[in-house]
């Protein structure tokens, strides 16, 4: 043995040392991921647009001057005016009491379709991307290979077909539609980051898989899933429309904009608001979601927070 | 002493698109309770994935370990089940990194990853680990734990973070730290300041630690024994004063002509080792190093030495306990002849 004195004492000498360092103030992720995301124009547009849509959904009821199901055939194929904002349908029902229940409706099926998406997508492909068994690998990414084969809204279609009608067989077979998407992404974030030294490390201290995945990987993959998550409500929304336009999704008498704009387009010669204020709410909504993804992609590649911070001042 | 790590002609290899790389080619060593080894070599020596190895922290594939044994305190660490070598991972060897930039979780809180091995291995619950946690950041030497614990990684200076990695390595007490080159990131000063406290500390847990490094200084500091290896193999094996004083190995002998002299003339040249390491996808069938080599004779172009005991070496084992010395060479570079 060495001379040297007691570690504790060396330690507390040589952290003399470092006690000039000054502790470091975190903003933390969330803070200046939004504040970039501000400083973006495109996605401040779309974070309003969201946040507006959230705001229709939750407070429809008590914004709405109309019971969206109540028929007055007075006022059947009203234009637009003070006492209905966006007019009448052909049972005399207000567009406007409609859209923001049909808010409602198309927020709720974005949010469970891209939920079931997202987890089961999610994992997948994180299991996918951190086995190393090839086999396992394989034959996931080849199923999902399969399901993105299909056009999605096709996809859709043939599930809702097995399914029957309905807004929750909705959800699932969205949902369904956009696992692949979610797989690919989630594998590909993965793989960047399992081979990070702080993934050896976790391992070299006895860690088990069930643990790294989600306190090292996951945390340490979101970004793109963020973005993704944004971006497949847009599509998700787009995609319920569709299905109620078709008349497999929501069912009536239930407000849908997908169903409203259905039911418009044979009015459209005579009373052109009944097609156009769902339309305009669906193109809005998925604008709305496209550019907040927009805006939160550049707000979390280390690239472009540069640019924004350097814009900010 | 009990031998602590016995490795016994461990293999490994890359199997990869140019063919399979052969990283280590049957090495052996023992290792002793509280005994400091220190492993040296240039990149590409097979240094790093001997260690891993032994922990199966490689990813297979590529990675795979064609044989030998690595019998750690009656367990073959090579051969027991995926869940036996968790439960020794970080509990009874601990490993520390290169790089501290990088081998913490940048998303995770410092606290945080080393409570977490202490409540996996220990059981703690999270007060305990935390409260404990605060007491090893302390001991490590980092001022004013009580908040460094809630911090994330980019907060502290690489120095820190080595520490943080240390006291990480350290949490579950384990018998044999690996250092995988802690120092190689970090500045001169600081480097001095993680090896006196990896040295003291072990000094007071009486854990025995493989030091990995490409520094022949940091090596005469801190290791008890040597090993120098080159294309995956060990050339020389010797305590630590034993190397420097009577080296037997051109390899080694070429590794010290490379350092700088403190008090060498101005201006000087420093020396290097000629040529560059083998292609280990293709070995030749001689000794590796022949080509680079200025002791070389015919017999080194056609067999590969083993790494056998030296002739009459300065010093024996403490006990007596067989060769203390092992060169992989079959010429006697003191008198430049054929052994």
């Amino acid at each position: 043995m060495t001379t040297n004195p007691p570690a504790s004492d060396v330690a507390q000498v040589m952290g003399e040392e470092l006690a000039g360092e000054e502790l470091v103030e975190s903003k933390g992720f969330w803070r200046t991921t939004m504040q970039r995301l501000l400083r973006h124009p495109v996605g401040r547009i779309g974070l309003i647009i969201v946040i507006i849509l959230v705001i229709m959904a939750l407070l429809g009821p008590t914004l709405s001057p109309y019971d969206p199901n109540t028929m007055d055939f007075a006022n059947r194929f009203s234009p637009p005016s003070m006492q209905h904002y966006f007019g009448t349908d052909d049972f005399g029902r207000d567009t406007f009491s409609r859209i923001l229940y049909g808010a409602r409706i198309s927020l709720m099926v974005g949010v469970i379709a891209v939920g079931i998406a997202g987890t089961v997508g999610t994992f997948l492909g994180m299991v996918s991307g951190y086995t190393s068994r090839r086999w396992l690998d394989e034959s996931i990414m080849r199923g999902m290979d399969i399901l993105f084969a299909f056009p999605a809204i096709l996809l859709a279609i043939a599930i809702m077909a097995a399914l029957g009608k309905g807004v929750a067989n909705a959800m699932i077979a969205i949902g369904l539609v956009y696992i692949p998407i979610f797989a690919r992404i989630a594998r590909g974030a993965v793989l960047s980051v399992r081979n990070d030294e702080y993934v050896t490390a976790a391992r070299a201290l006895g860690t088990p898989n069930r643990v790294i995945l989600p306190r090292h990987i996951l945390p340490n993959s979101m970004a793109p899933l963020i973005v993704e998550i944004s971006l497949s409500l847009a599509f998700a929304i787009l995609a319920e429309a569709a299905l109620s336009f078709f008349g497999l999704g929501t069912q009536p008498p239930t407000p849908s904009w997908g169903r409203m704009l259905s039911e418009g387009r044979a009015y459209f010669q005579q009373s052109v608001w009944m097609a156009i204020f769902p339309g305009l709410a669906i193109m809005l909504s998925v604008m709305g979601f496209n550019f907040l993804g927009d805006g939160l992609r550049d707000a979390l590649d280390p690239k472009m927070k540069q640019m924004l911070e350097i814009r900010g001042r | 002493m009990e031998d602590l790590l016995t490795v016994e002609n461990l293999e490994t290899e890359f199997h990869t698109a140019e063919g399979i790389v052969k990283a280590v080619n049957g090495i052996s060593y023992s290792l002793k309770e509280g005994e400091i080894l220190g492993i040296v070599g240039e990149s590409g020596s097979g240094k790093s994935v001997s260690v891993l190895s032994l922990l199966r922290l490689l990813p297979q594939p590529p990675a795979y370990i064609k044989g030998g044994t690595a019998v750690f305190r009656d367990r073959d660490l090579l051969h027991i089940s995926d869940e036996e070598i968790r439960s020794v991972r970080g509990n009874e060897i601990a490993m520390i990194f290169q790089d501290p930039m990088t081998s913490l979780n940048p998303v995770m809180k410092i606290g945080k990853q080393i409570g977490e091995a202490l409540q996996l291995h220990l059981g703690m619950t999270e007060t305990e680990a935390r409260e404990r946690t605060i007491e090893l950041l302390t001991h490590v030497g980092i001022p004013m734990a009580e908040q460094r614990v809630d911090q994330y990684p980019h907060q502290l200076s690489g120095g820190m973070r080595q520490r943080v990695m240390i006291a990480l390595g350290l949490s579950c007490n384990p018998r044999l730290l690996i250092a995988d080159e802690p120092t190689t990131a970090l500045d001169v000063t600081i480097q001095a300041q993680i090896i006196n406290l990896v040295h003291n500390l072990q000094n007071e847990t009486g854990m025995a630690v493989i030091w990995i490094t490409h520094d022949l200084g940091v090596v005469a500091g801190i290791a008890d024994k040597v090993i120098v290896m080159y294309a995956g193999k060990v050339v020389e094996y010797a305590a630590v004063d034993e190397l420097f004083e009577d080296t037997r190995h051109p390899y080694t002998l070429g590794l010290l002509a490379s350092l700088p002299e403190m008090d060498g003339e101005e201006q000087s040249e420093l020396k290097t080792v000629r040529g560059s390491p083998p292609d280990l996808t293709n070995l030749p069938p001689g000794c590796p190093f022949a080509p680079r080599c200025d002791y070389v004779i015919d017999k080194c172009l056609s067999e590969n030495p083993a790494a056998i005991p030296v002739e009459a070496p300065i010093r024996m084992d403490q006990n007596n306990e067989g060769p203390v010395h092992l060169a992989a060479c079959w010429v006697d570079v003191r008198v430049r002849e054929a052994i």
